[in-house]
């Protein structure tokens, strides 16, 4: 059922594709093709026994008591961009790594038509990146940021890469610098594995609008974007159907459902961010506040900050990140006074309810310190070491070994070597 | 004898320093005449893909690791050739801009400007031929 969705939407995507590039080979403009490509091979070694880190919510391992894993960073991606004409162009990229539940489908990143009719305006349809955040365009292309990965607070739960829809990007030429301004919305799902390991993962659909403004001004980059995320189905069914069916029993439990409930909820996100670089120093933060009105998506404030200097081809940076929730950890308190199975079933039923809610809840922060070598053209080599502090209530963004709320140690360090290039 | 040898060294000093120059050049039916820094800058950082006067525009580069490319980068923007291809790789892998199309050497690149009416590229200073023309000069920095 799930593969027949993914592949009737591929193939309508390919097909409307194909005929956009039908229609514009039909002028007289030299065509013109390339090919380019990036790719990452890294490692990350990270030194607690119970957490295993990821680098966004869509993975389902990582490393854990010091063992080496390969596949948190390591991606290689390559891009055809074809030139059909002054004013069309078609895109296509695709990225091999590890994803849970992969397919051919989920690798397919990019896939557009661009219309450009006069320089400066832009519109694009099919399968396109989304423009959530600074560096959601380009956050799998390693080489493009001076991190062994998009920081982890802020990047580790924006877990979306692309949509299937339309953007339209408008840009506006000032004395000392640029803005663009781009509206966007589509339509994408995303398979998430839950952050408790061995427990089957859910499939989310959702449509997503927003619009960004970026302005580069001289040595300073300054954005704000706002996305509305609308989500299509219930990822929670079974305990909604369970604390439904409840409700003769225990009230309250019809509430919970309700809140608990994805379907026809939003994820809204506010964002700002800003960028300097004097070729010499450079530092960059950005913050965002996610709202939703699910109970569980976690309503949560996202941070990081990041100041690096350039030797000639090394710099070093510092980095530090946290995200809070707005939410307090829930009470789900059972109905007492009822017989012995009942009472069972109802304070497991009670048990799940809470461990959902807390399972997702994101409580932590970081800093680190790093070093990028710039060794030959387009390659480069990355060493980063973290140390963590995740709150007992916070591990979201983590797969856990132990249960929710279990009494372990929470301060992993991270260490992280990464070598990224262009080609 | 020690004057002329001072003459000579101090000419094939401002001879290498004039070598250093850089010019940016586009095809002769071009109907621009000069361009200003931010718009030659806005060219080659893919910011935009027009000329001031609205026709569409292709920059042409050298090869990465072709020590000039590092030299005209460097004049031009401050950046090294890395912070510039980090740069690039955010608007191609973005899919906002494709790559400029890179040549071998210079006199490959000045053969493609004379071919190619939307082209813009730069060269080492040197006497050129009249299929293109200068559009900014470009001194290397320090």
């Amino acid at each position: 059922m799930f593969v027949k969705i993914n592949v009737s939407r591929y193939t309508t995507l390919l097909s409307f594709v194909a005929g956009l590039v039908i229609t514009a080979t039909a002028t007289a403009d030299p065509i013109d093709h390339r090919f380019s490509g990036f790719a990452t091979l890294g490692i990350v070694v990270n030194d607690n026994p119970d957490l295993r880190f990821r680098r966004d919510v869509t993975q389902a391992d990582g490393s854990y008591d010091d063992e080496i894993a390969w596949k948190t960073d390591s991606l290689i991606g390559v891009q055809w961009q074809s030139h059909w004409s002054d004013h069309f162009d078609t895109t296509v990229q695709l990225v091999a790594k590890e994803r849970y539940n992969n397919n051919l489908n989920k690798a397919i990143e990019w896939a557009f038509v661009g219309y450009r009719p006069v320089d400066g305006l832009d519109v694009r349809v099919g399968r396109l990146g989304s423009d959530l955040f600074m560096l959601s365009e380009y956050r799998q292309v390693g080489y493009a940021f001076p991190w062994v990965r998009p920081p982890q607070e802020f990047y580790g739960f924006l877990s979306f890469y692309h949509f299937d829809g339309m953007d339209v990007n408008k840009r506006f030429d000032l004395q000392h610098g640029t803005l663009n301004i781009k509206l966007f919305y589509g339509n994408s799902d995303e398979d998430y594995p839950t952050a408790d390991a061995d427990t089957p993962g859910v499939n989310m659909d959702f449509d997503v609008a927003g619009i960004s403004f970026k302005l580069e001004w001289d040595d300073w980059k300054f954005r704000y974007s706002y996305s509305h995320v609308d989500i299509n189905n219930n990822v929670v069914e079974g305990l909604s159907a369970a604390l439904t069916s409840a409700t003769p029993l225990w009230p309250d439990a019809n509430r919970l459902a309700r809140d608990l409930s994805t379907q026809n909820k939003y994820i809204a996100y506010n964002e700002f961010g800003i960028g300097y670089d004097n070729n010499e120093w450079w530092a960059q933060a950005e913050a965002t506040d996610l709202r939703s009105d699910s109970s569980l998506m976690p309503n949560s404030r996202h941070f990081y900050l990041s100041i690096g200097q350039r030797f000639g081809a090394v710099s070093v940076y510092g980095i530090g990140g946290y995200v809070s929730p707005k939410n307090d950890v829930p009470a789900i308190i059972p109905p007492a006074g009822y017989p012995s199975p009942v009472a069972e079933q109802l304070a497991l039923l009670a048990y799940v309810t809470s461990a959902s809610l807390e399972g997702v809840r994101l409580e932590q922060k970081s800093y680190g310190l790093g070093t990028r070598w710039d060794f030959a053209s387009k390659m480069a080599l990355k060493l980063q070491v973290e140390k963590f502090d995740v709150d007992v209530d916070g591990s979201g963004l983590w797969v856990r070994n132990q249960p929710v709320g279990a009494d372990i140690d929470r301060t992993p360090t991270v260490v992280s070597l990464a070598m990224d290039v262009l080609f | 004898m020690r004057i002329n040898r001072l003459i000579i060294l101090l000419s094939l000093f401002i001879s290498s320093l004039a070598q250093a120059d850089l010019l940016v050049i586009v095809h002769k039916d071009n109907s621009l005449e000069r361009l200003e820094r931010k718009q030659v800058v806005d060219l080659f950082m893919g910011r935009v893909t027009a000329f001031p006067n609205g026709q569409s525009a292709q920059t042409l580069d050298l090869r990465a690791g072709t020590p000039l490319r590092a030299r005209f980068y460097k004049a031009l923007t401050g950046k090294s050739e890395a912070q510039v291809d980090g740069y690039w790789a955010t608007l191609i892998f973005a899919g906002r801009m494709s790559p400029p199309k890179q040549y071998g050497d210079d006199q490959a690149i000045i053969q493609a400007v004379a071919e190619n009416p939307a082209a813009i590229a730069y060269v080492p200073r040197q006497t050129l031929p009249s299929t293109v023309k200068v559009v900014m000069e470009l001194s290397q920095p320090e």
